[in-house]
């Protein structure tokens, strides 16, 4: 006989399901080429060497709506600028952004470090995020945490 | 000046005090006790002991009846005798999930249950069979709720989900209720009408959802530490304004409003966060029992007993106070409830924890 007691009945059920898309957030979405031309103005602010610009414009409306391979590239460009940064300068610069880029940072730290590239900068990563935190608090960390809206 | 009461270690999900503060219900684990806190020592007066799991959250009506709600997927009316036991009654909810939540409407003759089984029971008395009977509100929710709170006018309700909606409800049942006066939220409110859906800014859980004491405003927290407030717009209108405050502490897991433009907010961060605003900006206004602002007090008090608990526990007599939050909760908040008033603003409140402990801030 069949074992009816280990039917998951849930899944039986098709109003029960919910796909990742309706519990995302809906995002704009961003072409390769746009994300590309960003990357190109962040690049140029690198090697102005205004590091603090260079994080404002990452940050900011972050490329939520791209595809992954963008996201990637995108991704090795912020890791770029936060190598670059010098040490000393990480608070003045975290305290310069709005809520919303904090948060956006965050995200950006966490991938990082979830990444090929951010793992060989680990520890530029963790004095990063040690210093952002104690900026804002364990605030932007929930919101990474709970936002499905992915950098 | 805030009071404390310790009642053991073991988590309060849920507590609520009577109409005239003088009994105290609060969830143990399957049971619900009842202490009467009239003298300044709490005397247990009842233990209600019918559930066989976890109680998950408790409610006293105006008239004076116990509603509580389980894992087990029941919820029972308890009644109260007049040799101060209680008679229980259990109430068809008909879900296959646990309950998480249950409230009282304002006027006490029904109340509503939220559960992991994607309906909202909305319950009421049935005089010819004697018998507490459920409607369900199904549509168009899709995941677990987790928290329910009547509108003043005990017809809607706003309930809280896992998929990061806040929804508004007619929860009208023929027979029972009046035809309600016209709300910003709708006119024609036959029963299951969804009167507002809102959703958190970043997509987090709703774990709480707040009516203000006019009924004309909704606030909710989310799992990203964040605190929405909602003005309605009126009958299928997009609503007037939402506004979202993004906090750094931890997650608010409960909130009430102290008046139209002031709701407290509670939860991880172990203290309560007080937040003002009107229609066009919400602020965070200040922290109640701050840490930051309790070192000192923490710091001087010294006693033997804790001495020796530390040895106890640690093997060790230095950092007595290291290990202790600088909070009156030393862990999560649960919930919140008004507990006092005057002219129409929160006077104090309370907040049960997980660390057992149920404490009235002054607000």
């Amino acid at each position: 006989m069949e074992d009816w007691r280990r039917i998951d009945i849930d899944a039986l059920d098709p109003e029960n399901t919910m796909t990742l898309e309706e519990l995302t957030p809906e995002v704009p979405p961003v072409s390769s080429q746009e994300v590309s031309s960003k990357i190109n103005n962040i690049r140029t602010l690198i090697s102005k060497g205004s590091h603090g610009d260079a994080i404002l414009l990452a940050v900011d409306e972050p490329p939520y709506g791209a595809d992954e391979q963008s996201k990637e590239l995108y991704l090795n460009t912020v890791i770029d600028i936060f190598s670059a940064t010098k040490q000393t300068d990480i608070a003045s610069i975290v305290k310069s952004l709005s809520l919303e880029q904090q948060n956006a940072l965050l995200k950006y730290l966490y991938k990082g470090m979830a990444s090929k590239k951010g793992q060989q900068q680990g520890g530029i990563l963790l004095a990063w995020y040690e210093k952002t935190v104690e900026v804002t608090g364990l605030g932007p960390v929930v919101r990474y945490l709970t936002d499905r809206r992915t950098v | 000046m805030s009071k404390v009461f310790q009642f053991g270690h073991l988590p309060v999900h849920s507590h609520c005090f009577s109409q005239d503060r003088k009994t105290l219900a609060i969830t143990k684990e399957n049971t619900v006790e009842v202490y009467d806190v009239s003298t300044p020592s709490a005397k247990l007066l009842a233990t209600l002991k019918d559930h066989d799991k976890t109680v998950t959250a408790v409610d006293i009506s105006i008239h004076g009846r116990i509603v509580t709600c389980s894992q087990d997927r029941n919820a029972i009316v308890w009644e109260p005798l007049s040799d101060g036991s209680y008679k229980p009654t259990l109430v068809l909810l008909r879900i296959n999930r646990s309950a998480t939540s249950v409230k009282w409407a304002p006027n006490g003759y029904k109340f509503a249950v939220g559960s992991g089984a994607r309906v909202i029971a909305v319950c009421y008395f049935e005089q010819e069979n004697d018998w507490w009977i459920s409607k369900h509100i199904k549509k168009p929710i899709r995941s677990t709720i987790l928290s329910i709170e009547w509108h003043p006018n005990s017809v809607l309700l706003a309930a809280g989900s896992t998929d990061g909606h806040a929804r508004v409800f007619s929860g009208y049942v023929k027979g029972i209720d009046t035809k309600p006066e016209p709300t910003l939220w709708g006119e024609k409110l036959p029963f299951n009408t969804l009167c507002g859906d809102f959703v958190s800014s970043n997509g987090g859980w709703i774990h709480d959802v707040a009516f203000s004491p006019a009924g004309d405003v909704l606030a909710f927290v989310s799992h990203d530490s964040t605190v929405t407030v909602v003005y309605p717009g009126g009958a299928n209108q997009p609503p007037r304004s939402a506004l979202s405050v993004s906090t750094s502490y931890l997650p608010f897991t409960s909130c009430i409003f102290a008046n139209e433009s002031t709701v407290i907010a509670a939860g991880h961060s172990c203290h309560p966060v007080v937040f003002q605003g009107d229609e066009t900006n919400w602020v965070l206004s200040h922290a109640i029992d701050d840490p930051e602002k309790n070192k000192q007090a923490e710091d001087s008090e010294t006693s033997a007993l804790n001495m020796f608990r530390q040895m106890d526990l640690k093997g060790t007599v230095v950092g007595k106070n290291a290990s202790n939050l600088k909070t009156i909760h030393q862990n999560t908040i649960t919930q919140l409830r008004p507990y006092s008033e005057s002219n129409g603003s929160l006077t104090k409140f309370s907040s049960s924890g997980i660390d057992g402990r149920i404490v009235i801030f002054s607000a």
